[in-house]
């Protein structure tokens, strides 16, 4: 029951926070922009952004309440208390905002259809023409959502798939990653109810102070929160609930890059992610990408690589500044740094960089069809 | 120096290990060539050609894009002035293999599968189609694992017998039921064998150990924040000695070459010149450091039942036993 719901609420609240947090912003950025109402998203881009944001936002989050609770030597009981709080205002802060804009923009389209109807009585050869369009938007509405038999095959196999490997993840054999102390940490904070008191290794003190680096982190403390609050014991938590998470989110923010890849064509977006997780089965090398899903899902390396790598990749090609901005500051919170600067940092120098060579820009503007069309389209 | 020949070898192991980093090297290289040929004949809008290929359900400005930035930096991973200087940038607690996450190898390599196949699939060629969209599924499966296990993750380099944590569970209940008692006031101290002392910190805080897992390797000394005095490393290398040769020696610590590191051919070298005097001082320095508990790996082919039941009438010690299977388990020693 209690695995339950936390399994409810690691969906509930990150989605719930995700879609208010991205539907606020764009509703400010149309208002800015003086666009009109704001666009309205596909259900491709709901899945794959809400999720993920939320996600990064609970980490910013548990990562603020972490450093709060090491200054100030504040139980676990007590910071989980506050962080629980904190995410239960934000979900209902977030859903709030969400109804609010959906109301607001059906309101809007209400308003245009009934000026469309007015257009009808005073004007009939408009009002064919605007009907005869209408009908044809629908049609291609439908032919782009109509999956064929090729589609329907990859989206069986990109299913099973992503189920295998969360059962494989949720219930399969553990191995004790070398070098990694997640599983201790988390075991010591709830036995200790304190942050850091004891050495996670050993159980007993310190002998030499413990670095701010170990404190920086916050995903020890996120997953003994979690523990405290839902009553599960850190290994089945820490083992077997959080890696099908993380791994969700790594599902979310694959879908978002193969959206801004192949333009919701269906046949190579499944095809991709079909690829996609096939490499991540065969990806075994000690260390390497799949290996870690697989064994040591809790990881900061995990979490870095399939969250926040991928999800800045996403808002690179979608040209979002503020959340690249979220995911280089949230890094330092989840992964050892230099200086808090890290992969998600490194890979935005690289692409600006890369945008300002005159040769590059050439190409991509090749690329992007300027020279003889528009992007996408021969 | 040595560390760009360390970046070499690291880079050489990373290679063979992970073949799916060739099949991403080779799409780099592919994408290099069709960059380069528009660079060279930049009259000549390759792009439309690729697209009427590929058909036109892609954003090739992302994608020439991620390609773009992904050429640059798999060079600076490959090259080993610049993976040392990422490597040190990324801090030492993360190997090699971490740093190819700013590769971002997988989505790479999907995408351009993806696309490949596309244009197979276009040929008016089926056959040729078929097939070779079959030899690139085997090639891809091929390049994995197939189900074998990693051996670093569950072997302990200083430890005989590899047990389980599932096997352990029953001595680990065993001694967090020792801990929840009113002799012990909810925590005791035990001295274990590797695994054992690993599974313990996994399961419980309540169980503490005089040093954690990982210690004892020099590559994991950043991980760990203690200095541990001599008599916590001679501790160490005796139970340790327990598990391999199933007796209770004394080991000459006295020699010039002793490392955190077990030798286990200079001990196997003290113990035939039987230099060994017993095990009941390594107990007495277990009681003095405050453990309750001795947890001694019992496997019936090389234990030394006679001399370990000699040693426990001598000091008067309690015991437990906890069977692991047919022929061993583990016996608790209470020190006091």
């Amino acid at each position: 029951m209690n695995i339950l719901l936390l399994i409810l609420s690691l969906i509930i609240c990150p989605s719930l926070i995700g879609c208010g947090i991205v539907k606020t912003y764009m509703l400010i950025k149309s208002k800015i922009q003086k666009a009109g109402s704001p666009e309205r998203e596909s259900a491709f881009c709901r899945l794959s952004v809400y999720l993920p944001t939320g996600a990064i936002i609970i980490l910013a989050l548990a990562g603020a309440i972490n450093l709060l609770a090491v200054f100030t030597n504040m139980t676990i009981s007590k910071s989980g208390m506050i962080f629980g709080i904190c995410v239960l205002i934000l979900t209902l802060i977030s859903a709030v905002c969400s109804v609010l804009i959906a109301i607001s923009s059906n309101t809007k389209i209400g308003g245009s259809s009934k000026i469309d109807n007015s257009s009808k009585i005073n004007d009939r050869s408009k009002i064919s023409n605007s009907s005869k369009i209408s009908s044809h938007k629908n049609n291609s509405q439908i032919k782009s959502n109509h999956l064929g038999t090729k589609e329907k095959v990859l989206l069986v196999l990109s299913l099973f798939a992503a189920i295998a490997q969360i059962v494989i993840i949720a219930v399969g054999k553990n191995m004790t990653y070398y070098g990694d102390q997640t599983l201790e940490t988390v075991v010591s904070f709830v036995s200790t109810d304190h942050i850091y008191s004891v050495d996670p290794l050993t159980g007993l003190q310190y002998l030499n102070d413990y670095p701010f680096r170990l404190a920086l982190q916050c995903l020890p403390f996120f997953y003994s929160v979690l523990s405290r609050i839902f009553n599960i014991t850190p290994l089945v938590l820490t083992w077997h609930i959080m890696p099908v998470f993380w791994l969700i989110c790594g599902y979310c923010t694959i879908i978002r890059i193969s959206d801004s890849i192949f333009k919701k064509a269906s046949l190579k977006i499944l095809m991709f992610l079909c690829f996609e997780f096939l490499l991540w089965c065969n990806d075994a090398a000690s260390g390497a990408t799949g290996f870690n899903i697989f064994h040591a899902g809790y990881n900061s390396v995990v979490v870095l690589e399939l969250l926040l790598v991928y999800w800045t990749l996403g808002t690179l090609f979608s040209h979002n500044t503020y959340a690249t901005i979220l995911a280089i500051a949230v890094e330092p919170l989840v992964a050892s740094t230099r200086f808090g600067l890290g992969a998600c940092f490194f890979i935005t120098i690289v692409f600006i960089i890369i945008s300002k060579i005159p040769a590059a820009k050439r190409l991509i503007a090749s690329a992007d069809g300027r020279t003889g069309g528009e992007d996408g389209k021969a | 120096m040595e560390k760009l020949n360390y970046m070499v070898y690291c880079w050489s192991q990373y290679i063979r290990s992970n073949r799916i980093v060739g099949v991403y090297l080779i799409a780099l290289a592919l994408a290099f060539v069709l960059f380069y040929a528009y660079a060279a004949h930049s009259n000549v809008n390759l792009f439309s050609k690729v697209r009427e290929l590929i058909n036109t359900e892609c954003s090739f400005k992302n994608i020439s894009r991620l390609f773009l930035c992904c050429i640059p930096i798999a060079v600076l991973l490959i090259v080993p002035f610049t993976a040392l200087a990422l490597t040190e940038f990324q801090t030492v607690f993360y190997p090699y293999s971490a740093l190819w996450t700013l590769a971002m190898i997988l989505p790479v390599t999907a995408i351009t599968i993806t696309l490949l196949i596309t244009a197979l699939i276009k040929n008016n060629k089926k056959n040729i189609s078929i097939t070779s969209v079959i030899l690139i599924l085997i090639f891809l499966l091929m390049c994995g694992s197939m189900g074998k296990s990693n051996d670093k993750l569950t072997s302990f380099s200083t430890v005989k017998h590899q047990v389980s944590y599932e096997e352990s569970t029953p001595l680990l209940e065993e001694l967090e039921a020792y801990a929840s008692s009113d002799k012990y006031s909810g925590s005791i101290t035990v001295l274990a064998p590797p695994n054992i002392t690993t599974y313990v910190h996994m399961y419980s805080g309540n169980i503490k150990t005089l040093y954690g897992k990982d210690m004892w390797d020099d590559s994991m000394k950043p991980y760990t924040y203690n200095e541990y005095p001599e008599e916590y490393c001679n501790l160490y290398t005796w139970i340790n000695c327990i598990e391999v040769y199933g007796s209770f020696y004394d080991i000459d610590f006295a020699t010039p070459k002793y490392s955190s590191d077990i030798d286990y051919d200079h001990m196997e070298t003290m113990i035939e010149k039987d230099e060994a005097i017993g095990g009941a001082s390594y107990i007495q320095l277990a009681q003095e450091l405050g453990i309750n508990i001795i947890v001694v790996f019992k496997d019936s082919e090389c234990f030394d039942t006679e001399a370990f039941n000699h040693l426990v009438s001598t000091l008067n010690l309690k015991q437990d036993y906890i069977p692991l299977d047919d022929t061993s388990g583990y016996i608790l020693l209470f020190t006091e």
